[in-house]
């Protein structure tokens, strides 16, 4: 009995430790032990496009075309309804859905960084993995911003808030870069990415898919003169990109000539890679709730000739009145292509007609054109007209692709005098507020009230 | 006669002179009876006082023992009262027992054995498993309502197997569950709502304790305070549910059948608008906003297809029914020689009042008590229960929340051509095109062996496993889920089990001091949780049924998405209790207890626990003793430290996962590997303080019975399940030890004989308990670092856990007849802004309690039960949609008293269809004008008992029951029901929206009757 009691006190006083160790489930892999080797390392990687392929879905680019004027919004309800109204608040769960998507790869990017000095693989290899992390940050970055952060030329020096500039792994929060850092960060990564990634990477990101990017951001900072250089180190000699003639290879399960840079949707039910653009737009076995507004289909469908008018279709309600939907999304699985030629092709038209190259413009424009069936644009046309064609050619082309309002805003940033449903494309509510989440002590948010 | 008379004497003095001589090892011999009954008692323990001698009576209750002349015989039998006997010159000693009615001989189970009544220094409730019955509950918890003071328990919803909010004496924890320990037969319990990933689908939670069947319950006792609760240490803050499960009896064959059937519905119906109603209110707004001509209508639906087919659907009425209910049990209890056996199994079908939903449970018990020597007992159980939940979408996921919101009157359940009308919020389409059940499996079986030593040392040592199993499968045409690419349909499952291992090992000893007496008992527990969780989907499966197996390798069209495999929890404690008393009138109780859990980094895996606590019995000392007022006057004190880790494990280092290889999709068919959490090795438990001092009073010979407590608690390092900002760009949630929480409060139980005469008596429970609540801390954390899920409730300093952060309504502006709200500062202004939520409202009530009468009379036994809830405030959040901007959502018929014109003194604003003129962006508009005073006072239950009288040899009684559950509802609340606990996203959601409804199916009321044989 004594004994008993003396080792229960003793048990009391010194507990042991190895009693409670234990492991991590089996579906986990301890820190410490999950980036050992060069296949995790690019397991890693993968992930970073994993979750651009799950917010490249449709979640960012909804959210953007709902904000411009391409969009109908007598059916959208609720936080949707807000970014439609030009008037988010920090509840606001569509844009927390996004927002946190982002920084997902770029921390996963980060933190490839940070671990790959452990890793033993060959130098070539290593060089690659980190110009592939340093271009999904970039994307991430530049996603980010577009949506929560006024357009270059707000300001004359760019000085107004950005995004947080997430450099480096960890819990603490930082406030949020000027613009101009914001682009410089994000110029920095992709010229990296540009300058070490392959020409062909397989289905990840290339050389081409990082130039295509760095011409769509200084198209953004309207430094058109770098949006034509890196257009043309995508599309210039020997480029093995091209139109095809299919209008539609866009949006199917085929990787074309006119793929530079897309994400991956495999078939499978629970494949999320092509499933907002289908829940929003899908319009063959459903009504969809997001629809088209009068003006774009009114654009889209007035040539005849315009094989893209397939793009659209009317429904009559009961009363007999209409609306308009697109069917660009039904089907049950497609890539979708975050750089492609039609777009490289009419940034470097738009960027070359600023800059006073009507021929070559031009010769871009037309492309685009003959493929829908149209012909060549009127070679007598001055400036304004040829950018208006242009203009036009790209909101019909990139429709519902979030391209439409980016646009806006680069022309409002232009000194054009430019609404969007009525609001300034500078007003407060032409960005998405940052969620709650997001407000730690000393954050600074957006002006709420929208426009 | 003299003769006789002197024979007798000598005699007499020849036995006095020699007794010693030949009083050895003579055998004395006897029977131990039932005093009420006359049955033989079984099993029943003959010691002879201060030795280690003695015997246990047999099948016929009879004992025979060998004994000295000067020994005394204790007879002891749980639930007898002790009776001790000196032998004398008796060869025979038959012995009547009668129940023990004593209150302070009762036995109280407190945790690793059993006290008395009169020993214990803490506060514990008892409820017998009778009291459980009466009420007609989806899940056995709920019966605890009204039960016990300082236990607040809130039924959750109407919907079948839904569990309830209990809270004991306040809550401290806001990221950890604030749940008590649930314990069955010493048992720790698998009772977490969120081990399934099913946790909150169809806006319902998962409820483990439905699994429980109140059938084979003896008795709960409910451990409030530190020295009650301290034995369990660690797991002790949020107090301790101990429910002990019934066990054989001695005697012949005795079996229990009893049945009950009932019907059910809600106890409280919306208000919705119906067609026409509902286009004039949304014309008149149409026409408020400055629009001409017919208002257009949510989802492309045309006034013109409204007139031609005469569409006015009562959505309500298609999603509701009358449940019907029925119950069998039928228990076996047996005592042999040296064992004992109980076995019941039940069968209950509990239809709710929700079209298609149901809660089926199927049990078998057997207990088995066998004594292997005198001295040696073996106490076995094995439990089985299956419950089948036939689910159904409720509150946001569809079914009758759906009738409450966004299925209009205007709404065609069917198109012409038969079809289901899709595009539209169709909860008849939906159910349609739903299969869905879940179901639950849990198998409860212990060994404990119990010796006493010759010493007197009680050895105890015992074993047990507890596995509980929940299986969801879901399945959704492909038609409900608008997707032609899937074929037939979508089947999703939801797989989870938690094979939990329990080892314990104690030793007790008692240690008589003259007068004074000193309880010792030492212990050791070990126990491990085991947690498996698969969630699975795919498309075209024939049977409907997706019927997971682990081991079922995933191709493209069955996916499997997140697997747990073997999560692990450890827990090993030893602990000590020491019971001490003087005279019978100074106790004291002292309890220690060190815990080791592996939920915590290495550095900070151990805590200590220890409880001191006293009890003085005034009523024995001699100023008292002869009161004839004062029967009983007892004044305890207590302190002790407690502590709570209820919340998943692993939470303090950092892991990754791998998706693709069988486990989920990865990218581009390659695995993806990616960071899970990041890692908190400072993770430590929660610790409560608790200050508690008490008193209970009798008068009149206990005819009135009092009980008054004080406590006031403080609970350091409270666990918070942290909302990282998103750039973090990891999984958004972090466990961090960051607030502090203290709760005071009292509580009053008065039990009353108010009536006792003849055939008739009348008695009264009545318990009164009052809780305050504060969050004394936050650290360096903002208000908004918890959410309250989906809810605006906040944990602010200075105010309860989830308080209410809402913009103020001020008034309606008298010339536009829009909402006028209060700034930050109390100023009038038009916009609504978050910047301007305030803390407002109480989440908690003033009192809250309950009222049992119950009145005897003859055969004839009535009681009912009234619960009541004075102050605290119900967040009403689906009305701000019901009643505020409309929009694709039904309105409620309390919108009647809106404004119309200049000089309305109306309730609700002007009709509008647009946000922006209640100074919004959206139309969620979270403001105190759905904040609503939720006081009521509900008649909980009712019953009226007729006892048979014997009418037949085989059957030894039988008794009718009529009875009636939640059949009145008194209160001003303007909602549905005042009683209400919405579905919860996770424990933080579950402890800071307690007092939020948002759709929520009101409770059901139903109407019973029952039939109990013994025989």
């Amino acid at each position: 009995m004594k004994k008993i009691l003396f080792i229960l006190i003793a048990l009391l006083v010194f507990s042991c430790e190895d009693v409670l160790e234990t492991e991590v489930p089996e579906s986990d892999i301890p820190a410490d032990e999950a980036i050992q080797t060069e296949a995790d390392v690019q397991d890693l990687l993968n992930s970073t496009y994993d979750v651009l392929a799950n917010y490249k879905n449709g979640l960012n680019q909804r959210l953007a075309d709902i904000l411009s004027d391409d969009i109908d919004g007598s059916n959208i309800t609720g936080f949707l309804l807000e970014v439609y109204n030009h008037n988010t608040n920090i509840f606001n769960e569509d844009v927390q859905d996004f927002y946190e998507e982002p920084y997902f790869a770029i921390h996963r990017s980060n933190l490839l960084m940070e671990e790959i000095g452990r890793v033993d693989m060959p130098e070539a290899e290593r060089e690659r993995v980190i110009a592939e992390a340093r271009f999904i940050r970039a994307v991430g970055h530049f996603d980010a911003v577009n949506l929560m952060a006024h357009a270059p030329g707000f300001t004359s020096d760019n000085s107004h808030l950005g995004v947080p500039l997430k450099l480096f792994t960890g819990i603490q929060p930082v406030n949020r870069s000027p613009v101009d850092e914001v682009y410089d960060a994000i110029i920095s990564d992709f010229r990296y990415a540009a300058a070490n990634l392959p020409e062909s990477n397989g289905v990840y990101a290339t050389s081409y898919a990082a130039n295509g990017y760095l011409a769509k951001v200084y198209f953004q900072e309207q430094n058109y003169d770098s949006a034509i250089y890196f257009v043309n180190q995508v599309l210039g000699g020997g480029s093995p990109f091209a139109l095809t003639s299919n209008l539609n290879a866009r949006y199917s399960q085929n990787i074309t000539s006119e793929h530079i840079f897309y994400t991956l949707s495999t078939n499978g039910d629970d494949d999320n890679r092509s499933g907002t653009f289908i829940d929003s737009y899908r319009s063959d076995d459903r009504i969809p709730f997001v629809r088209v507004s009068q003006e774009l289909y009114d654009l889209a469908t007035g040539n005849a000739l315009d094989a893209r008018a397939d793009w659209f279709n009317v429904v009559t309600r009961e009363d007999g009145s209409e609306f308009y939907v697109t069917t660009k999304f039904n089907s049950n699985f497609f890539n979708v292509a975050l750089i492609h030629v039609v777009d490289l092709l009419l940034t470097r038209a738009e960027a070359l007609a600023i800059t006073g190259d009507l021929d070559q413009a031009r010769a871009d424009l037309n492309q685009v054109r003959n493929r829908a069936g149209l012909a060549d644009f009127s070679p007598a046309a001055n400036q304004e007209q040829v950018l208006t064609a242009i203009r036009e050619e790209r909101r019909i082309e990139l429709s519902f692709e979030g391209d439409r309002i980016m646009q806006l805003k680069r022309r409002g940033a232009e000194g054009e005098d430019v609404e969007v449903r009525g609001d300034a494309w500078n007003c407060n509510g032409m960005i998405l507020l940052f969620p709650n989440e997001e407000q730690f002590q000393g954050f600074r948010n957006n002006p709420g009230g929208g426009c | 006669m003299k003769t006789y008379l002197l024979k007798i004497l000598t005699l007499s003095f020849a036995a006095l002179a020699w007794s010693p001589v030949f009083a050895q090892n003579r055998t004395i011999t006897g029977k131990v009876t039932d005093e009420a009954e006359g049955t033989e008692l079984i099993g029943v323990t003959i010691l002879i006082k201060g030795t280690t001698s003695g015997a246990v009576t047999d099948i016929n209750g009879n004992y025979s023992l060998s004994v000295k002349s000067s020994d005394v015989l204790l007879f002891t039998y749980l639930g007898y009262q002790s009776v001790e006997i000196p032998v004398g010159s008796q060869t025979t000693i038959d012995v009547s027992l009668a129940t023990d009615l004593s209150e302070l001989e009762e036995v109280v189970v407190v945790g690793y054995g059993t006290l008395t009544k009169r020993e214990i220094t803490g506060s514990i409730s008892k409820i017998g498993g009778d009291e459980l019955l009466e009420a007609q509950t989806p899940s056995f918890e709920a019966a605890l309502q009204g039960k016990a003071a300082g236990v607040q328990v809130i039924q959750s919803s109407g919907l079948a197997g839904a569990g309830s909010l209990i809270r004991i004496r306040g809550i401290s924890s806001i990221s950890a569950g604030g749940d008590p320990l649930y314990v069955v037969d010493g048992i720790p319990i698998t009772q977490s709502q969120f081990t399934n990933a099913s946790r909150n689908q169809g806006a319902m939670n998962t409820n483990p304790l439905a699994t429980i069947n109140p059938n084979d319950i003896a008795s709960i006792e409910i451990l409030k305070d530190a020295a009650a609760a301290g034995i369990y240490g660690s797991r002790g803050a949020n107090g301790v549910v101990i429910i002990t499960t019934k066990r054989g009896r001695s005697g012949q064959n005795s079996f229990n059948y009893s049945t009950k059937i009932g019907i059910s519905n809600p106890v409280a119906e919306p208000r919705m608008l119906n067609a026409e109603e509902y286009l004039q209110l949304r014309q008149e707004a149409w026409e408020n906003d400055g629009n001409t001509g017919r208002a257009t209508l949510p989802n492309d639906m045309t006034w013109e297809e409204i007139e031609r087919r005469n569409i006015d659907t009562d959505w309500w009425d298609l999603t509701t029914q009358t449940g019907f209910k029925q119950e069998h049990n039928f228990s076996w209890n047996r005592g042999w020689d040296k064992l004992r056996l109980y076995s019941g199994i039940s069968y209950s079908d509990n239809e709710s009042y929700l079209v298609g939903n149901s809660y089926e449970r199927i049990s078998a018990r057997v207990n088995a008590d066998y004594n292997l020597t005198p001295r040696t007992k073996l106490s076995g159980s094995v439990s089985y229960v299956r419950g089948n939940n036939e689910r159904v979408n409720a509150a946001w996921s569809g079914g009758i929340g759906n009738a409450m919101s966004t299925s209009l009157p205007i709404y065609p359940v069917y198109n012409e051509d038969g079809t289901f009308r899709r595009g539209i919020a169709n909860p008849v389409a939906q159910a349609a095109g739903t299969d869905w059940n879940t179901i639950d499996q849990r198998i409860i079986t212990n060994l404990n062996i119990n010796h006493r030593f010759d010493n007197g040392i009680n050895l105890m040592v015992g074993g047990s496993y507890d596995y509980f199993e929940t299986n969801d499968d879901k399945w959704e045409s492909a038609e409900l889920l608008q997707n032609s690419g899937i074929g037939p349909g979508q089947a999703f499952a939801n797989i989870s089990d938690v094979d939990n291992y329990n080892g314990t090992f104690t030793l007790d000893y008692t240690f008589d001091i003259n007068k004074s007496q000193l309880k010792v008992l030492v212990g050791a527990e070990y126990q491990e949780s085991i947690r498996n969780a698969l969630t699975g989907w795919g498309a075209i499966d024939v049977d409907r049924q997706m019927r997971l197996d682990p081991v079922i390798e995933f191709d493209t069209t069955r996916r499997a998405g997140e697997r747990i495999n073997a999560e692990v929890t450890k827990f090993v404690s030893v602990f000590a209790r020491f019971n001490y008393n003087i005279d019978n009138k100074y106790f004291f109780q002292a309890t220690l207890r060190t815990d080791g859990s592996s939920k915590f980094g290495p550095e900070n895996q151990y805590g200590f626990f220890p409880t001191v606590g006293a009890s003085w019995f005034a009523s024995e000392e001699d100023f008292l003793r002869d009161s004839r007022l004062i029967s009983l006057l007892k004044l305890k004190a207590n302190f002790g430290i407690t502590g709570n880790s209820d919340f998943a494990p692993d939470q303090w280092r950092d892991s990754f996962q791998r998706r693709g290889d069988g486990n989920g999709v990865g990218y581009a068919f390659n695995p993806t590997l990616f960071p899970t959490r990041f890692a908190n090795p400072d993770l430590q438990w929660e610790t409560t303080s608790s200050y508690d001092v008490g008193a209970e009073l009798g008068l009149f010979n206990d005819r009135i019975l009092l009980e008054l407590d004080y406590y006031y608690k403080y609970t350091r390092d409270v666990l918070g399940e942290i909302a990282l900002p998103p750039q973090a760009g990891q999984d958004d949630r972090y466990f961090e030890n960051f607030a502090e929480i203290s709760n005071q409060g009292v509580e009053l139980s008065l039990t009353t004989i108010n009536f006792q005469r003849g055939d008739f008596e009348w008695t009264t429970n009545f318990n009164i308990s009052r809780n305050s609540n504060k969050v004394e801390s936050i650290g360096s954390f903002s208000e908004d670092a918890i959410e309250g899920g989906t809810n605006d409730t906040r944990i602010i300093i200075g105010e309860p856990v989830g308080t209410n952060f809402l913009v103020r309504f001020s008034r309606l502006d008298p010339e536009t007849g829009y909402p006028i709200y209060l700034d930050i500062n109390g100023e009038e202004t038009m916009d609504w802004d978050p910047a301007n939520r305030v803390p407002i409202g109480s989440v908690l009530p003033n009192f809250t309690g309950g009222l049992t009468n119950t009145f005897v009379y003859k055969n004839w036994n009535f009681s009912f039960l009234f619960v009541f809830t004075q102050g605290g405030d119900i967040y009403d959040s689906s009305s701000k949609r019901q009643l505020g901007v409309l929009s694709d959502w039904n309105m409620r018929q309390d919108l009647f008293d809106r404004w119309r014109e200049p000089g309305d003194d109306a309730t609700y604003p002007r009709l509008t269809l647009q946000a922006d003129n209640h100074g919004a962006s959206n139309e969620d508009i979270n403001t105190d004008l759905w904040l609503h005073d939720a006081s009521f006072i509900r008649l909980r239950n009712v019953s009226l008992t007729y006892n048979l009288p014997k009418f037949s040899e085989v059957i030894k009684n039988a008794s009718i029951t009529f009875s009636a559950t939640n059949l009145l509802t008194f209160t001003d609340f303007v909602g549905l029901d005042p009683e209400i606990a919405r579905d919860f996203e996770n424990p933080t959601d579950r402890n800071m929206s307690g007092s939020i409804t948002f759709l929520t199916p009101p409770q059901e009321r139903s109407f019973n009757v029952g039939i109990n044989i013994n025989f």
